[in-house]
Parts: C-alpha cells; sequence; structure tokens
C-alpha cells in the first residue's frame, strides 16, 4: 500500500512523535545541583513565612479537635444510629488515597523505566508520607478510649486476650503502619545521595554538621552505588505490591461485610485505581504552585503535567468503569437489597453526594482528552481540584450511603457531621501543608541525584553529535 | 556493555524465508479431523462435548484478546522496547477473525450451554425473569456483533497500518496509530469484561462478581505475553529476529512475571472475599470447586499458576535469557487451559474431576486451524515494523 | 608498607590514595575500563548519580543485597505465620464468624505485610552495611576539590595506595594518560 500523505502532514506527525527532552534548555549537572539546593539554602522568604503561619493555625484546629474529643467522649462528634462509621473513616480513606501517587510515581514507574518520573518523585513521596500522617490520626482517635489504642497492636492483654487476626480492621493495622514505615525507609534511602550533596554544600557548621549526620557519610562512589541501586530496585519491587494491598486492605474492612453497596469484588483494584487517581490530583494541586514560585518550569515541564494529567484521565476512567459495574452487578444480581443500595445512592437523600462524586470523578478528568486543556497549567489546576473533591465524596457515598438505611425503615435515619468533626478535618489539612511547607524548606523536594541521572550527559555513551538525529531511521 | 557502537544501522527487513506450506497444511488437515472427531463426540453428548469446544474457544480467544491489548498498550504509552516484537502481537490479535467463525457452533447450540437462553427456563426463573433486561436474545445478539466487530476490525486496523509503515516508512502511520490507541483501550475493556460475563459468567446465571471481567483480563494478558514469547523465541530459533537481545527478554520476562501476581491478587481478593461475606448466591461458584476431586484442582491452580511461575521468574538470570524464559511460558500457557477448565468444567461434571476426549479433540482441533491460519500471517508481512521510527531506540535498550 | 609524602607545610603525612578528575561521564567510563583492565583491585569510581553500566566497566559483579533481602523476606513470611498461628489457633482458640481457627485466606494480609516489612527493613539496613554506612569520617574527604565536586558534577578516580599494583611512578602516569586533570595525593589523616 503505497499511502502519500502531504508534507505537512508528515511534519506535524513526526513533531508530535518527537520525544521532548526531560529537563528543557540543555541544562547540565551543576545547574541541577544549584537550582534544587538554592531552594533550600535562600534564606527564608516572607511568603513561606506567611504560608507556614497560616497552615500552621489551621492545624491546630485538629488538635483542638482531638483534645476536645479525647477530654469528652465520641458523643462530639455526629455519629449516631444507624451511621457508626462516617466522618472518621471517610477522612481516614480519603487519606490514605492520597499517599498512593507518591509510592505509583516512586516505585510502578520505576520499575517501568518511566525517567519523567524523577521530577515528581520526591514531592509525591514525601506527600505519602504526610498524608499517611493524617490518615493515621482518624483510626487512632476514633477508637473513642484513646489510652486502649494499643489494644490494635498483637500483644497479649489482660486476660490473655489476643486480637482477631481474622479481622480486617487489624489486617488494616499492619498495611497501614507497613505502608508507613517502608515509604519512609524508601524516601530516606533516595534522600541520601541529596543530603550529601547538601553537606559538601553548607556554608555554616550547623548545616554540615546535621546534613552530615543525616547523609551518613555518604561518598559517592560506584562500589557504593551498585548496592544503592540494587537495594532501591528491591523497595521499589515490594512497594508495588505494597501500594496495591495498602488500598485493598481497607477497601476489605468494607468488602468483607455482608452490608449491600459495600460486599463488592471488584473494591480492592478499585480502590486502589481511586487512590492514585486521587493523589495524582493532590499531586499537581501542591506540586504546580510551587513550581510556579520556583521556576521549576526546566525540570517538571509542561510534558510531565501533560503525562500524569493522563494517568488521572486513565485511572479516572477505571474508576468510571468500576463505578458501572458496580451498578449493572448490583441490578444483575437482582438481589432487592443490593438494588435498593444503589438506587439509594443515586436517587435516595444524598443524591447530590453521589452525582457530585459522579461528576468530579468520571466526568470531570474526561477534559483532559484534550491537549490543549492539558497543557494549559492554570485549566489543569482547576480541573484536578474535582477529582480531589470527588475522591472525599465517594468515601463518605460508599460509608455513609450504605449504612444510613438498614434492613428495616425504623432504623433508617441520616448522618449530620457536628462541627467539631468538621473542623478536625479541615485541620488535617494544615497539619498536611505544615509538614510540606518544612519539607521545601529543608530538604531537596526535588530528587538531585535521579534527575542528573536522566541528563543526556549523564549516558556514559553519550556523545554530541548524537542528539542532532534522533530518528536516523527516518529516510 | 563495553562496545556500544556509535555508528547504528538500522537492521534490514526480514521476511518468513522458510517453507512452512507443508507444516501450516499438516496442521490444517490435524485441526480438520480433531474438529470432526469433536463433532463425533457432540453426537454422543451434545452438552460435555459443547462445554469442551467452550473451553477451547475461551483459550485461544482471551490470547487473542490478550495480544490486541497488548498491542494498544504499545501505541498508548509509546514505548520503545516493544516495537519489534510488536507484530507477532498483532498477528495473533489477527486471529480474532476465526474465533468469529469459531463462534458459530456455540450459537446454534447456545440453549445447551447458557440456561437462560431456553424460554423454558425464562417461563418459570423468576431470577432470570429479573436478569431478562440484559439476558435476551436480540441484545445477546448485538454484544456479540460488537465483541467480534471490535476486535477483528480493530486488529485489522493495527496491523494494517503497521504494515503499510513497513512499505512507505511514513511516520504518520505510527501517530495515527498512536493517536487511536486511547479510544481502543476503551473498546477493548467493554468487550473483554462483558464477553466474560456473556459467555463465562453466565454459565450460571444465578451468580455474579463484579471483578470477573478483571480476573478473565489478568488471565488473557499474562497468556498472551507467554504466547509472543514462545513465538519470538521459535522465530530466533529459525534464526530470526537477531537484534532482540536479552534485554527484551528482560523486559518480557518482568511483565509475565508482573501479571502473574497480578492474577493472584484479583484471583485471591475475589476469593477471599467471597469466602469471607459467605453470602449463598456467591459461594456457588466456588463451593462446585472446592468439593470432592475439583479441590485439588484448585489446589493445583494457585500452586501451578501463581506459585511456580512466581518462584521461577523471580531472578533476573531466568528472564533474560529466552530458553529459559520460553519454558514457563510453555508452563503458563498449561495453566491458563486449567485455569479455563476449571471455569467452565465444573458447570456440567459436577461429580468431579474428569476429562473427555472431546476436551483435546476440540483443543487441537482449534489449534491446528489456528496454527495455519497464523502462519499464513505471518508470512504475509515482514516480521518486524522495519521502519518504525522508534526501531533503534527498541535495538538499543538496556534495562 | 605505608607511603609518606609531603604536605604544604613541608611534613611528612601518609597517603591514602591517588585520585583524578574526569571531564564528563563518557571519559571516565573509557578510564574505568582501563583502569579495570589492568588489574587494579582497591580503586573506586565517584560520582554525583549512578552511571548506567559502570558496574561492568570496573568489573564489579551484581550486588548482593537481594540476598540479605531474600532472607529478611523468609523471616516476616515466617513471623507472620507463627504469629497469627500461635495465637488464634493454640493460645486463643476463638470461632469467630464460624470461620475456621487456621483461615489461610484470612491471614494471607498480613503474611503478605509482614514480608514486605521484613524486606525492607533487610534491605536498607544491609545496604547500608554493605556499604560500611554510616562512616562520617573517611580519607577521601581530605581532598578538598573532591569535597567541593563529588556530589556536584565532578567524575573522579581514586586507586587506593594499598592496591598491589600501585606504583609511585606509574600510577599517575597512567590516569594523566587516560585524560585525567588535577591528580593529587590523598593523605591519610
Amino acid at each position: 500500500m503505497a499511502t502519500n500523505f502531504t508534507p505537512e502532514v508528515e511534519a506535524y506527525a513526526k513533531a508530535e512523535m518527537t520525544r521532548q527532552p526531560l529537563v528543557l534548555h540543555k541544562r547540565d549537572l551543576a545547574w541541577v545541583t544549584q537550582k534544587i539546593c538554592g531552594i533550600v539554602e535562600e534564606p527564608t522568604p516572607t511568603w513561606w513565612w506567611i504560608a507556614f503561619l497560616i497552615t500552621a493555625s489551621l492545624s491546630v484546629l485538629t488538635v483542638g479537635g482531638v483534645a476536645y474529643l479525647i477530654s469528652t467522649g465520641v458523643g462530639v462528634w455526629g455519629l449516631n444510629h444507624p451511621v457508626g462509621w462516617a466522618w472518621d473513616i471517610t477522612n481516614f480513606v480519603f487519606w490514605i488515597g492520597i499517599g498512593h501517587a507518591g509510592t505509583l510515581i516512586s516505585a510502578i514507574l520505576y520499575l517501568t523505566r518511566q525517567k519523567w518520573r524523577t521530577a515528581v518523585n520526591r514531592a509525591s513521596e514525601a506527600m505519602t508520607l504526610f498524608a499517611v500522617v493524617c490518615a493515621g490520626i482518624f483510626p487512632g482517635v476514633h477508637v473513642g478510649r484513646i489510652w486502649m489504642v494499643w489494644f490494635l497492636a498483637p500483644v497479649p492483654q489482660a486476660n490473655a486476650i489476643w486480637p482477631n487476626f481474622r479481622s480486617p480492621l487489624l489486617w488494616d493495622v499492619f498495611a497501614v503502619s507497613t505502608y508507613f514505615t517502608v515509604s519512609v525507609l524508601f524516601w530516606y534511602v533516595g534522600l541520601v545521595p541529596d543530603l550529601a550533596t547538601l553537606r559538601d554544600r553548607a556554608k555554616t557548621k550547623l548545616r554540615k554538621w546535621i546534613y552530615g549526620l543525616l547523609s551518613l557519610g555518604w561518598r559517592g562512589g560506584n562500589r557504593q552505588w551498585r548496592h544503592y541501586e540494587m537495594a532501591y530496585m528491591i523497595l521499589a519491587g515490594i512497594s508495588t505490591p505494597l501500594v496495591l494491598s495498602v488500598h485493598s486492605v481497607v477497601s476489605f474492612d468494607f468488602a468483607t461485610s455482608v452490608i449491600p453497596g459495600w460486599h463488592t469484588t471488584i473494591f480492592p483494584p478499585y480502590f486502589v485505581a481511586g487512590a492514585i487517581f486521587g493523589g495524582f490530583a493532590m499531586v499537581l494541586t501542591i506540586l504546580l504552585p510551587f513550581r510556579a514560585i520556583y521556576h521549576l518550569e526546566d525540570i517538571v515541564t509542561v510534558k510531565h503535567v501533560e503525562v500524569m494529567c493522563k494517568i488521572i484521565l486513565l485511572t479516572g476512567t477505571i474508576v468510571g468503569y468500576a463505578y458501572l459495574m458496580e451498578l449493572f452487578i448490583a441490578w444483575y444480581g437482582a438481589n432487592p437489597n443490593e438494588r435498593y443500595a444503589f438506587y439509594n445512592r443515586a436517587l435516595g437523600p444524598y443524591w447530590w453526594a453521589y452525582w457530585s462524586m459522579m461528576f468530579c470523578n468520571v466526568i470531570a478528568p474526561q477534559f483532559f482528552w484534550f491537549k490543549a486543556l492539558r497543557t494549559n497549567i492554570v485549566i489543569v489546576w482547576v480541573i484536578v481540584q474535582f477529582p480531589n473533591i470527588g475522591m472525599w465524596f465517594e468515601r463518605f457515598v460508599i460509608i455513609v450511603t450504605s449504612i444510613h438505611r438498614d434492613y428495616l425503615p425504623s432504623s433508617w435515619g441520616m448522618f449530620h457531621p457536628s462541627i467539631t468533626d468538621i473542623l478536625t478535618f479541615v485541620g488535617t489539612f494544615g497539619i498536611f501543608l505544615t509538614l510540606f511547607l518544612l519539607f521545601v524548606r529543608f530538604l531537596p523536594m526535588i530528587a538531585i541525584a535521579e534527575v542528573k541521572a536522566v541528563l543526556p550527559q549523564a549516558d556514559p555513551h553519550h556523545h554530541a553529535e548524537e542528539e542532532t538525529h534522533v530518528h536516523s531511521s527516518q529516510k | 556493555m563495553s562496545d556500544h557502537s556509535h555508528t547504528f544501522t538500522p537492521p534490514s527487513p526480514e521476511r518468513l524465508t522458510h517453507d512452512l506450506d507443508r507444516v501450516s497444511k499438516i496442521s490444517l488437515a490435524i485441526g480438520v479431523i480433531a474438529l470432526i472427531s469433536s463433532a463425533v463426540g457432540g453426537y454422543c453428548d451434545r452438552v460435555q462435548a459443547l462445554h469442551s469446544y467452550l473451553f477451547a474457544f475461551m483459550y485461544f480467544y482471551t490470547i487473542m484478546a490478550g495480544a490486541f491489548f497488548w498491542t494498544i498498550l504499545h501505541h498508548a504509552v509509546d514505548a520503545n522496547w516493544s516495537v519489534i516484537v510488536r507484530r507477532q502481537f498483532e498477528n495473533v490479535a489477527n486471529l480474532m477473525g476465526v474465533m468469529a467463525v469459531g463462534f458459530i457452533p456455540l450459537f446454534i447450540f447456545r440453549e445447551d450451554i447458557w440456561k437462560w437462553t431456553q424460554p423454558s427456563e425464562l417461563a418459570h426463573s423468576v431470577l432470570l425473569q429479573e436478569k431478562h433486561g440484559y439476558l435476551n436474545m436480540p441484545f445477546f445478539i448485538v454484544r456479540l456483533i460488537f465483541y467480534f466487530g471490535f476486535f477483528t476490525g480493530a486488529a485489522y486496523f493495527y496491523r494494517k497500518l503497521s504494515t503499510a509503515q513497513d512499505s512507505d516508512g511514513s511516520i504518520v502511520h505510527s501517530w495515527r496509530l498512536r493517536w487511536w490507541s486511547p479510544l481502543s483501550i476503551i473498546g477493548f475493556g467493554l468487550a473483554i469484561t462483558f464477553s466474560a460475563l456473556d459467555w463465562l459468567m453466565a454459565l450460571d446465571y444465578h451468580w455474579y462478581s463484579t471483578m470477573w471481567g478483571v480476573y478473565i483480563f489478568a488471565g488473557s494478558a499474562q497468556s498472551s505475553m507467554a504466547t509472543c514469547i514462545l513465538i519470538v523465541f521459535l522465530l530466533r530459533k529459525a534464526g530470526y529476529l537477531k537484534p532482540l537481545s536479552g534485554e527484551h527478554a528482560h523486559i518480557m520476562g518482568k511483565l509475565l512475571f508482573a501479571f502473574t501476581v497480578f492474577w493472584a491478587y484479583i484471583a485471591f481478593s475475589q476469593y477471599m472475599l467471597i469466602w469471607y461475606a459467605n453470602i449463598p448466591e456467591e459461594t456457588v461458584f466456588f463451593i462446585k470447586r472446592n468439593n470432592g476431586s475439583w479441590t485439588y484442582l484448585s489446589v493445583f491452580l494457585v500452586a501451578g499458576h501463581f506459585i511456580f511461575p512466581f518462584i521461577y521468574l523471580l531472578t533476573q538470570a531466568v528472564k533474560k535469557s529466552w530458553a529459559s524464559l520460553s519454558v514457563i511460558a510453555v508452563w503458563i500457557l498449561f495453566m491458563h487451559g486449567v485455569d479455563h477448565f476449571w471455569i467452565i468444567a465444573p458447570v456440567v461434571r459436577p461429580d468431579g474431576f474428569s476429562m473427555r476426549w472431546t476436551d483435546f479433540t476440540s483443543f487441537i482441533g482449534l489449534a491446528g486451524i489456528l496454527v495455519y491460519v497464523f502462519i499464513r500471517i505471518l508470512g504475509s508481512a515482514g516480521l518486524f515494523p522495519a521502519r518504525d521510527p522508534r526501531l533503534n531506540d527498541c535495538i538499543k535498550l538496556t534495562n | 608498607m605505608s607511603i609518606l609524602a609531603k604536605n604544604s607545610e613541608g611534613q611528612s603525612v601518609e597517603i591514602y590514595a591517588i585520585g583524578a578528575e574526569f571531564p564528563s561521564a563518557a571519559a571516565v567510563f573509557e578510564a574505568a575500563q582501563k583502569v579495570r583492565d589492568q588489574g587494579f583491585k582497591w580503586w573506586d569510581v565517584y560520582s554525583s548519580y549512578p552511571i548506567h553500566g559502570m558496574d561492568a566497566a570496573m568489573g564489579l559483579g551484581k550486588s548482593w543485597v537481594s540476598a540479605i533481602s531474600l532472607a529478611g523476606a523468609a523471616t516476616g513470611l515466617t513471623t507472620a505465620v507463627l504469629l497469627q498461628t500461635i495465637p488464634s489457633v493454640f493460645i486463643y482458640p476463638m470461632i469467630v464468624q464460624g470461620k475456621p481457627y487456621f483461615s489461610l485466606p484470612a491471614f494471607f494480609p498480613i503474611m503478605f505485610e509482614l514480608t514486605v516489612l521484613f524486606t525492607a527493613f533487610a534491605t536498607v539496613f544491609g545496604m547500608f552495611t554493605v556499604n560500611l554506612l554510616p562512616r562520617l569520617h573517611h580519607p577521601i574527604f581530605n581532598w578538598e576539590r573532591f569535597c567541593q565536586k563529588a556530589t556536584d558534577d565532578g567524575f573522579f578516580i581514586v586507586i587506593e595506595v594499598a592496591d598491589p599494583r600501585y606504583s609511585e611512578t606509574d600510577t599517575p602516569k597512567l590516569l594523566e594518560s587516560l585524560g585525567a586533570s588535577n591528580i593529587t595525593l590523598i593523605p591519610r589523616d
């Protein structure tokens, strides 16, 4: 078949198929060091103090809310009968989900050799940790008698009572604490060479001492890199199933039950896809302003933003598939209770939550089909707010609508969050942002060594003349 | 490592030069004879023979759907590594036309396979009346047309543009294929899910699982990767595709490993949630398969489909060698058969594990015909996309 | 035998190694291959990021950190099996929701999590141990040029004087012939 395209079409296709460089403007190694270390080394900017003051005051809400809860009792929350499990667990699942994008970027994209990840992995991993910190507050305090929280741990207690290992809630304790620990280790291992860079650039004795201690005396010899890279790969290898398992186990909390609307076999992969979806939205929400403030456009390029938008589109569509599957099987299963649960979700008193979720998670990301929207940073930032909202509503819908109408109409009720509920949740954003601001101030927010490794001149087989004809097969 | 040459010459196009005409015709003859014996078997015991045939049909159908998935995935993520093996995925996916013809006996004798298609069943089953909006004949036919129309049409489209590039070398083809790939993924997702629901889940119309489509997809992607590994291994043995290195084997091995784990994750989640909740209308599926001698097959499925390949593929050296990789590919293809046998056979053999000779003849019959057609497709174009713009990057690959 | 040299103040100091700087990744890569072929054993290539293919260029095998990880995985799996089985089956057997005492599907999540947790600990601490870290003081930090550039954009080859192939006269010449600059003797203290 001899197809002849016009030169314009050929040229357009060629431009579209040409790979964009990961770091723009042919930057060199020293530029990368200077750019990223400069953020940490410059005198603290005024905006940082203002932002820190705001977020730190915001986080007081959570501290106050939790103190009020513990001193008074769970009655200060809006939980009631039949909705005995609502706001706290919604927030827990919401925050745990946010973390998943960081692990996806650091682990799964590492294994699939997606080199663009190097520009965003450090900040996203930091978000993972801070999100898990926020998540951990809720199951911690929702047990009611906080001084008995150690009952969660598998230690022989009074009267030799052991926890029930067949309970998904106990699996959750293991999954979330493992997730946090492994994420910290992974993050720290990635930080060590960059901390050594900060150590070598430190001007004051205190900085040198602190960064020197944290970098453990890293020297950057290939004999060290060899083991380092193996360890990094193994950590990526185990974090990949780990991140899948964490939200799967969270989904087991619901899916192992026999409550209509909760018991669905697709829950594990559906929760994981949703977590990655919401996580990427949060990564873009936080990263785009910092990209602008610190002029990181050469490292976090428009191409990077576009790729993340595509992941949001993909995972949003997978979430849409799961919603559809749930609805379809609820109908197909022909169980009247199951059918009613979904009817009630869509058309019951919480219809607004359901349709907000549907719009934010399934419809809104479809805008990312269009390149013009994916490449406009302001529009991207606006669109990713929908998944942030939608994923919170998703958990609210799953939890509250499934239990607010029990089998008997006499046990029907509504859930109304109390003011303590709302303020405690709002405060967690303060905690999250405060921690992130501190991270940006004291640690390199972009993985220096990893970005260097993806520069063209980092390749030992790189020769300057190769750049000119990347597509040499095109005759 | 040390002898990277900087002056890179692209490999010249390769075509099948071996004369496989005799092989293909023998294969066709065996296939036809086996299918005739299956028909004879069907004359003796129609229900059993049809389920044997459904087993063989689903086995190959899922492999072809998986091959289509890998083709569109290659374009969607704009991959480098898979350029040189992509043609084999395209070739396998293009066998879907044979499967469309192969569905005819299943359609004719549908009432022996899918109970819901019997008018008498509809008359007395309240449950089926509830599901009639989906499980009805006109809609079933519409869906059939969608599955086969989508798969054959799209697979043909992807191979046609790819081979067109072989002759004119235009980059426009690559761009067009990439442009269509995200939409194809949506079509693929719907087709594989609902065909799995229609042909396997609906074997017992009482039973349902929202995970079912994902479960079939996981096995499908895994087994088609194994198929392609095997095809590439054989082609390399015959002296073709020499630019492929152990690095390419490594990537295919890693993907095989990844989907082995993914299958296990999906299978475990589905099993555990149904086992845990213990609701009668759901557990019926596993009760059939976890009682009597079927239990042993269930245990074997876990060990053979997950644990053994998992351990085997764990080390790097195994994945870097085409020979050791093709050993596990054969094993995974065998276990893919066990998986589908485990899904289909217990429906009509409730007393326990047993195999009929029609299981073998149906399988050999379809395999014979598919090999015949595959050799024709293989010979009709180059063995790899020789003028793909990413070919150089593909060959220079290091992990 | 320790090798001595004069420092700037004329005192004689013990020498740890000879260091050389290279202009690019490609240069240090080619130099490393030559140094490897000369049969040196006590030497290393320093760069601010891991250079792809450098292990082979230096003649190093595959890292065996993975073996430590595997040991960690086995420990984690065993711990999880025992942790769940002993209380659920022996110490505190109780029927909950009709599940058997030994419920493998229900034990699987924790088995998985602890396997991952122990693997991660084994990998990270194993890697640090194999790399002999933390070690805050090292003779190489006595080389000022190295401290300025090694974690920024420098590429260095450092050959220890302890290497049997080391020669006071030939080794600097070798490094020079490979295109090195700033060839320096690094004192031990």
